[in-house]
């Protein structure tokens, strides 16, 4: 169990985000930690305008102003932090303990913004962007030792994102690295894993931080770079789990399912298969979360159902307090866990409205309530 | 309660006179001068109609004020139905072809057009062809000038034939997919500018079609496109900055393109559900020419 990562589906808000990239941290608060005060939810007066919920239980606010709160208890606590700019938009700030890591955007450019007392002071280098952008993911190992940032240009999501691959080299600078597509970054011990490609079909492993990558078979042949069948599965981000990655594939064409891989890239075999009740198109890929070494939430697309995974045993279940399909899930533990959900109605084709909220759980997903 | 700390509404619409006035006030050939005309027939048709025409005719190029997305797949006709009845939206993204386009097309056909539009849909046709030499991952075209300008007519050529076969009418307006990154070096840039330039005067010979790029607003340079001689008939700007107004493009002028000449995309890939189905949509809001039954302006929001 060496995966950097684990990350629920990046909110499709203003993006910003929150990735703890640690799969051994405490659902407590870091008392002391981000340099702020920690309160129990949300406090008052805060009002954010983006928000995100990534890695093992964490979720970060984003108000207008770029004042943040992290909580890395699945949204029970609470604490200020202070970032030296506005975060790039993407999974680009990472906080462990008192370890925070961001990328910030300014007129200036792109920086890697490095914190090891909570975010009181920070350190800035620049990542020395060929094609400007505001767009990044930034992932740290859990020992924070390795690090890379996958930037990526805006408006080119149809077909390969233009990534700009910087990685850590040993003595801390970061090395352009060529990216073979856009998507997703995680660390799994040395190696580097990238989901992304057309309808996110494709699974890439580098075995030497990001010189050169191979594409790797999930269930059957690797898809297509151009004319992708949009009947091929999607590829979701790679899960830590009781025995090596758990690679979550979400099948669209038939009866839609999630397809749970586990073992090594290039070793991957199927275990348990979460049928799907919700009508799906191409490219989507359903919400996973690890909740445990060996427990994995499925949310389905279209509805706020949720399929828990313990084993090889599942169980479904109708929450309370879920008022949609998540966009994005995240757990600390086997209870307590975050979600975002946007609930959109409309009336004809006027008054339509969108309401992105976050949500908490400490039951294990049975049942939810409002953070804050 | 958080949730309830973070509403954001869409955005109202109600019925809106579209302007007739000139725009991109710059010397045109008078094939793009044709280009242009029908765009300002499609304004004043836009100030007419507030509701899409439910016809079987053929459909063509009609301003389109309104939400939209696009999918890199085109969804089956179900999908697209439940994407329709109380939704947003009215205008969807198609790839109709090009050696670059990322997925296959099993459900884009000619009658899948006539179902959609007959329903009440506005289409956006994207051609994605050789990108920029400088970009990484894909076909090129060529860096060379001369040969990048015949590249552009050869494509225009090519996704004429493509509106075409789909049924739409010979007027319908048609968009180049320019993927952004790498256009960052002069002779790049200029090839990219080159290739535009054949692209759109290749489709301004009768019968016109309204032409139309796409790229990120920055990192692709989109504004640069203006100084072409025409410049493209519309833009399709990318940045996913979740702002609807198409008046609002970082990096692109606000004197360019500004009658009723431009799309934007203002967020990237997300799940949305509607009606019981989800799909994996980037976010559009349309103010400009769009193939159709007939004129709609469905959100002020998007002007």
């Amino acid at each position: 169990m060496t995966i950097a990562t684990l990350r629920g589906s990046v909110l499709a808000l203003l993006g910003i985000a929150a990735l703890a990239g640690c799969s051994s941290h405490s659902t407590h608060p870091p008392a002391g930690s981000a340099a702020g005060d920690t309160v129990v939810g949300a406090p008052a007066g805060f009002v954010p305008a983006a928000a995100v919920v990534s890695g093992a239980g964490h979720a970060l606010l984003v108000d207008a102003h770029d004042a943040a709160l992290v909580s890395t208890d699945a949204g029970a606590h609470w604490t200020s932090l202070r970032l030296p700019g506005k975060p790039a938009a993407g999974d680009s700030v990472v906080v462990a303990g008192d370890r925070v890591t961001a990328v910030t955007v300014d007129a200036a450019g792109m920086r890697l913004q490095r914190s090891t007392d909570g975010g009181r002071s920070w350190q800035a280098s620049p990542v020395p962007l060929t094609i400007p952008t505001d767009q990044a993911q930034l992932a740290v190992s859990p020992d924070g030792g390795r690090l890379a940032v996958l930037a990526t240009v805006r408006g080119t999501a149809n077909d390969g994102d233009s990534p700009q691959l910087y990685v850590q080299d040993a003595g801390g600078r970061l090395v352009a690295r060529q990216a073979p597509a856009g998507g997703q970054l995680a660390w799994d011990g040395s190696r580097l894993l990238l989901t992304g490609g057309p309808l996110r079909t494709r699974l890439y492993a580098s075995p030497d931080a990001g010189r050169t990558w191979v594409p790797v078979p999930v269930g059957g042949a690797v898809a297509p770079r151009f004319g992708v069948d949009p009947a091929a599965p999607s590829i979701g981000q790679p899960l830590a789990g009781a025995v090596g990655v758990t690679v979550p594939v979400t099948e669209h064409a038939g009866a839609a399912a999630v397809q749970l891989y586990t073992g090594t890239p290039g070793a991957l075999v199927p275990g348990v298969r979460v049928p799907l009740a919700s009508r799906l198109g191409s490219g989507v890929l359903a919400p996973v979360a690890a909740a445990g070494p060996s427990e994995i939430v499925v949310a389905e697309p279209g509805s706020s159902t949720l399929h828990l995974v313990t084993g090889h045993s599942q169980v479904t279940v109708h929450p309370v307090g879920l008022p949609g399909p998540v966009d994005a899930l995240s757990f600390a533990d086997a209870e307590h866990g975050v979600a975002q959900v946007t609930v959109r109605s409309c009336t004809g084709k006027q008054d339509c409205a969108e309401s992105p909220e976050v949500l908490a759980t400490s039951d294990g997903g049975r049942s939810w309530h409002h953070t804050g | 309660m958080l949730g309830r700390m973070l509403p954001r509404i869409l955005g109202g619409s109600r019925a809106v006179a579209a302007g007739l006035s000139p725009t991109v006030a710059r010397r045109r050939s008078l094939p793009a001068a044709l280009g242009t005309a029908l765009l300002l027939i499609a304004g004043c048709l836009a100030g007419a109609a507030v509701q899409p025409t439910a016809a079987s005719a053929t459909p063509q190029s009609y301003t389109t004020i309104g939400k939209g997305g696009d999918s890199c797949t085109a969804p089956s006709t179900s999908q697209m139905q439940a994407f329709w009845t109380n939704t947003p939206f009215l205008v969807w993204g198609i790839y109709i072809g090009g050696i670059d386009r990322a997925c296959s097309q099993p459900n884009l056909t000619k009658s899948w057009v006539t179902t959609v539009t007959n329903e009440g849909w506005a289409l956006l046709p994207l051609w994605v062809g050789p990108q920029n030499p400088c970009l990484s991952g894909f076909d090129h075209f060529s860096t060379n000038t001369s040969t990048a300008y015949s590249q552009g007519q050869t494509e225009a050529k090519s996704a004429y034939n493509a509106l075409i076969a789909l049924g739409m009418a010979a007027n319908s307006p048609v968009i180049y997919d320019m993927e952004a990154g790498g256009s960052n070096t002069t002779t790049c840039i200029n090839a990219t500018k080159a290739f535009v330039q054949g692209w759109t005067d290749q489709l301004a010979v009768a019968p016109a079609q309204p032409s139309g790029i796409y790229t990120s607003t920055c990192a692709g340079f989109l504004d640069d496109f203006a100084s072409n001689s025409p410049p493209p008939n519309f833009i399709d700007g990318a940045d996913y900055d979740g702002v609807i107004s198409t008046s609002s493009m970082p990096c692109v002028s606000t004197s360019h393109w500004t009658n009723h000449q431009r799309h934007k995309q203002y967020a990237g890939g997300h799940n949305e559900t509607w009606n019981g189905v989800t799909l994996n949509i980037d976010s559009t809001c349309s103010n400009g020419p769009a193939v159709a039954n007939g004129a709609y302006n469905g959100n002020n929001g998007c002007l």
